[in-house]
Order: C-alpha cells, then sequence, then structure tokens
C-alpha cells in the first residue's frame, strides 16, 4: 500500500508581530515549521507503516520546503518529493499533486492536513479529491486501514465513524497530533544520507490553465486596534460587540 | 476540469441553500440577504439551489429576504447530507446555468462542496470570508479572510477567473431586513441520480477524545472566580458557545473546577479567540494565563477590579446574570 502525504510550512507565529497600528505583520525571525495538521498526517502515516505501508511525502513551494520534507523522512516517510513551484492557489498545487499522484501510481490514500495555522481554509484535501475523483473524509482525528479500506473518526457536532473504500482522500484535524517526537537516527540520516526528490512543474503533464492560479492575495488588512478597558453598559452591547470581533464560534447552539 | 460556456448577459448571482431539520439555516437566508444587496447593485438575479427532500415549501421563506428564483431538487435520496449525489444535483445544475457567483455557508457541508466544485469548473474560491463585495469594476470576488486565528485578514481576490465561488461565515452581512412583498418563482431540478452513490458510509457516533489537552486548544474560555455567583449559569453559557468551562486558581478551592482547568501562573496559559472572565477579580497569577486571548470580556461587580482595566469589553454588573442573558442572547439570533 502507498501512502502519499501532503506536507506544509508555515511561519511560526512566535516570530512574527501584528501591529495593528502600524497595519504590518512585522516577521522577526523568519523560520518555517511544519504545519500542526501536516505533522498529524505525518505521524498517521508513520503509524501505517506497521502494516507495511510505503509512506512517500510531498510539498509543493520553493526551496525551503525542502527543509520541512527532511523533517518528513526523519518523521517516518520513506521517500520525499519536492515540486518546484513559485506560489500559486490551491487550485494549482491540488493540480500538481494529482499529476504526481498519477506518475507515482498505485496510491491507495492521501492524507494531508485539514486545516492548516495561518489560513486555515482547507481547500486542498477537497480540491484533490476532485482532481483525482476521489471520496474524501474530512476533520479525520483517527483513521484504521484495514482489508475493506478506510475507517476514520471525524469530529463533527460529537465524533462519529464513517468508512470509505481506497483510493481515499483523508483530511487530519491538527488536534489529532500526540506530538511524537522524530527519531534522532533518522533526523541525522535525513540531512546526510536521504535525497529529496526535486521534480520539476515540466515533468508534470499539465497545461497552462491548470497551474494559473485564480485567487490572489491582494493585501493585508488589519482588524482595529485594542482599546483595553472599554465599558460595557448592557448585555446587548456585548452582544453586538462579539459580533463586530467575530470571536463566537460558528457552532453556537441557536434556536430556529 | 470542466469549461463553462458564458454569454454575455448578466449572470446572476447564487446561493446554495442548507437546511437543517427541516428549515433554513439562519446563515442561508443571511447569505440571500446580502446576495440581494451585491445584485441589486450590479443589476443580478439572486438564485438559490435548494436540495433536499419535502424542502419545496421553504422557498416561500427566500423570496422576502430577496430570493429572485429558486431552484429545488426535491428527492428522497437527498434526505441527508450526502457529498457525491449533491455534486452531481449542483454540478449537472452548473453546467447547464453558467453561475458567474456563487455563494456557500461557511460550514461543514459547503466546505466539502465548495472547493470541490470550485476545482471542477476552474473557478476562483474564498473560503471563510469574513467580508465579502462583488467589485463591480473587476467583476470578481474581493473578500477577506483570517490568517493566524484572526490576529489579522488577508484580502482576497478572485480577479483571474471567469467564475466565482466563495464560502461564507455568519454574520458579515448581516441580519436580513425581510421585505414581504417580494415574490419569486420556482423552478424544479431534474434529479438524475441513477449511476451515484454516496462513497462515504457512515457506522455511527463514537466515544473520542483528541489527545492534545482541551484548554490550551479551545477556541473560547468561559472562565470563573470567586464572584462568580452561580456557577450552573457560566457552564450554561460555556455550553451554549461551545466554550470550555476554566477558571482562577481560587474557584478551585470553591470546587467550581478542577486542577486541570485553571488559568494563570499556577495552571495553564491559553490563547483563544474569545476569553470571558466572570467574577474575576484579577490578579496577576492569573492574567499572565489570559494574556494570549484574542479579546478578552470581564464582568466584574467591583468597579475597581484590575480586570476590566485588561479586557476588552469591561463590564461592571453580577456575572451570573450577565452570563445567563448572554446565553439567552446568543441562542435566539
Amino acid at each position: 500500500m502507498k501512502v502519499l502525504v501532503c506536507v506544509k510550512q508555515v511561519l511560526d507565529p512566535s516570530g512574527i508581530t501584528v501591529n495593528r497600528k502600524a497595519e504590518k505583520v512585522f516577521i522577526n525571525r523568519e523560520e518555517f515549521i511544519l504545519d500542526p495538521a501536516s505533522k498529524a498526517a505525518l505521524e498517521t502515516a508513520n503509524d501505517l507503516k506497521q502494516t507495511g505501508a510505503e509512506v512517500v511525502a510531498i510539498s509543493v513551494g520553493p526551496e525551503r520546503v525542502e527543509d520541512g520534507l527532511r523533517e518528513a523522512l526523519a518523521r517516518g516517510a520513506d521517500r520525499a518529493i519536492w515540486v518546484r513551484s513559485d506560489g500559486g492557489d490551491a487550485l494549482v498545487i491540488a493540480h500538481l499533486i494529482a499529476a504526481v499522484v498519477r506518475k507515482l501510481g498505485e496510491v491507495d490514500l492521501i492524507i494531508a492536513g485539514h486545516q492548516s495555522l495561518d489560513t486555515g481554509a482547507g481547500e486542498l484535501p477537497p480540491r484533490l479529491a476532485e482532481a483525482l475523483d476521489w471520496p474524501q473524509i474530512l476533520g479525520a482525528a483517527q483513521i484504521d486501514v484495514g482489508a475493506n479500506g478506510v475507517t476514520a473518526i471525524v469530529q463533527q457536532a460529537g465524533f462519529v465513524q464513517v468508512e470509505a473504500s481506497t483510493p481515499v482522500v483523508v483530511a487530519m484535524l491538527a488536534g489529532a497530533y500526540r506530538g511524537s517526537y522524530a527519531n534522532g537516527w533518522r533526523l541525522m540520516d535525513a540531512y546526510k544520507k536521504w535525497n529529496v526528490e526535486a521534480w520539476s512543474t515540466a515533468d508534470l503533464d499539465l497545461g497552462e490553465d491548470d497551474l494559473r492560479p485564480l485567487t490572489t492575495k491582494k493585501e493585508d488588512a488589519f482588524p482595529p486596534e485594542r482599546q483595553l478597558g472599554t465599558p460595557v453598559r448592557d448585555v446587548k452591547e456585548l452582544v453586538v460587540m462579539l459580533k463586530r470581533e467575530r470571536v463566537i464560534a460558528q457552532n453556537v447552539k441557536r434556536e430556529t | 476540469m470542466t469549461r463553462l460556456t458564458y454569454s454575455d448577459e448578466p449572470r446572476d448571482i447564487w446561493i446554495v441553500a442548507e437546511t437543517q431539520d427541516g428549515a433554513l439555516t439562519p446563515l442561508t437566508k443571511e447569505l440571500v440577504y446580502g446576495a440581494r444587496m451585491a445584485a441589486d447593485m450590479m443589476g443580478f438575479y439572486v438564485k438559490v439551489v435548494l436540495l433536499g427532500s419535502g424542502v419545496s415549501d421553504l422557498a416561500n421563506e427566500l423570496y422576502p429576504v430577496g430570493a429572485d428564483r429558486v431552484y429545488v431538487a426535491d428527492d428522497d435520496r437527498l434526505t441527508e447530507f450526502a457529498l457525491e449525489p449533491e455534486l452531481k444535483v449542483l454540478s449537472d445544475l452548473f453546467a447547464v446555468q453558467a453561475p458567474e457567483f456563487v455563494l456557500f455557508g461557511a460550514t461543514p457541508i459547503g466546505e466539502a462542496l465548495a472547493p470541490r466544485l470550485a476545482q471542477r469548473f476552474g473557478a476562483g474560491l474564498i473560503v471563510n470570508a469574513l467580508m465579502l463585495k462583488v467589485d463591480d469594476f473587476d467583476r470578481c470576488f474581493i473578500g477577506r479572510r483570517a490568517a493566524y486565528g484572526g490576529e489579522y485578514y488577508e484580502v482576497m481576490t478572485t480577479a483571474g477567473a471567469r467564475s466565482h465561488f466563495a464560502t461564507v461565515l455568519p454574520d458579515t452581512f448581516g441580519a436580513p431586513y425581510p421585505d414581504t412583498s417580494r415574490y419569486g418563482e420556482v423552478e424544479t431540478v431534474e434529479v438524475n441520480l441513477d449511476d451515484v452513490a454516496a462513497q462515504i458510509k457512515t457506522i455511527g457516533p463514537v466515544e473520542f477524545a483528541l489527545p492534545q489537552p482541551k484548554l490550551k486548544a479551545a477556541k473560547q474560555i468561559v472562565s470563573v472566580g470567586r464572584q462568580v455567583g452561580d456557577i450552573d449559569a457560566a457552564k450554561a453559557l460555556a455550553e451554549t458557545l461551545g466554550a470550555e468551562l476554566a477558571g482562577a486558581r481560587e474557584s478551585l478551592d470553591e470546587n467550581y473546577i478542577g486542577e486541570s482547568q485553571v488559568v494563570g501562573i499556577t495552571g495553564e496559559r491559553v490563547s483563544p479567540n474569545l476569553y470571558i472572565a466572570l467574577g474575576i477579580r484579577g490578579d496577576t497569577m492569573h492574567t499572565w494565563g489570559m494574556k494570549g486571548a484574542r479579546y478578552v470580556v470581564a464582568v466584574h461587580p467591583d468597579p475597581d477590579a484590575p480586570i476590566l482595566k485588561q479586557a476588552d469589553a469591561a463590564m461592571v454588573g453580577d456575572p451570573a446574570k450577565v452570563a445567563q442573558e448572554l446565553a439567552e442572547a446568543l441562542s435566539k439570533n
């Protein structure tokens, strides 16, 4: 069984300061870390190795993602593929990964992170499922692979168990990460012995249309500065403030 | 990728409606209302797709909030949400109608549908928009989405695409202002689901707990202190919000919370989006633990309590009463 793990790097949030007054994001220390959801995906794939699975890690991006892939190797991946690309939206990345999957062949399971730390969009797994015409399981907390396919525990209102036959795309929750470490020897080998395969977009039989991003970032915007100690008179006013700040979760139990 | 063929006519703004327990969700009505405002500016019609079984009558509730035409796909096989049948019905409809702008709710359903349809039709997509408008110059969506959990926003645009999709969070357009004199028309969508079956089988609910500590990962926290008055009101508020209950160390002595729920130097350091401090005085021992919170609401009977100076919303009053009223107000709308 071949398992593909999609790995994403994000800027370490402890290295950035958001200054609402200056309307700027200051990057004090530009360090990229593996996204917690990607770590959960790697951890899950590593567990599947005991059943004889081959784990291939993949990442799309500029030079820096090579580091993330070496960490993926240290965390148990058998092979790492870096698709060189200078940006692109989820549409392009889904096309690229799907092309790699077709080229590799015999991939039975794709595990990705459900929502990343930075944007939390959760767009890639369903887009990837669409590009390959596979089913999708989003928001998985745990998966098991059996003879019949994949069973997963999915977070909805509570936790629900679902079942699908392979091939399937599974998106793991960041909260499913148990906090395992990379093996020290593997970490040494990842930098000294093993290689990250560099693939270019030209190797992947894709058209110009498939590589053109359609959703782009225009600029950053900032919430108003915090006004500590703002007095509130009644609950009605408080509700208005909470809504304006968008700090109430979507899952508020509402009477309809 | 299927390319949609367009005419030069205005191509309207569409909403994919969601129902829950046989009623339209409040978010669906809000989206229709938001679409109405954009449509009036652009000269579009507002069209709604309604999928489900026994949903035909719900169309009448959509006209007052702004719908011009409702496409109803009423079929027994669409009773419960299943991805593949809904995708089939929607993409059959989209292939004929070629919608230019489509809104989905930022719900688990929208999250599963929107990216797949966007990939299928080569559409631009803004996910989890918390501000969204139709740009009349570029004829695209411009929307904000939260970065790093809302520390700042990214302004996204779908300017390069021919069709534009977005999933939208609640409270983006505000509460609908219904106009009961409005009317619209219904069109029945032919449902062709003969060779489509749901590929994910639900087995049933299971007991499960995520391995991460609950408090650290919590997005909302209701925190109590000695002055909370009535702990049950705080618990009820936490339940309404879907928040975790926590407290200052003193509330452990009162047996309001357990050892693992203490926030402060002698407990956990938390970073939720919303931190509601009920009856906590706010000494440094405690406030150290809540420094990472993005928005702090404090309620305390004493106007001189230090916590009020450190909160974004500071309220002097009886915490139990405020908690109760807040829970009521939030569950109503």
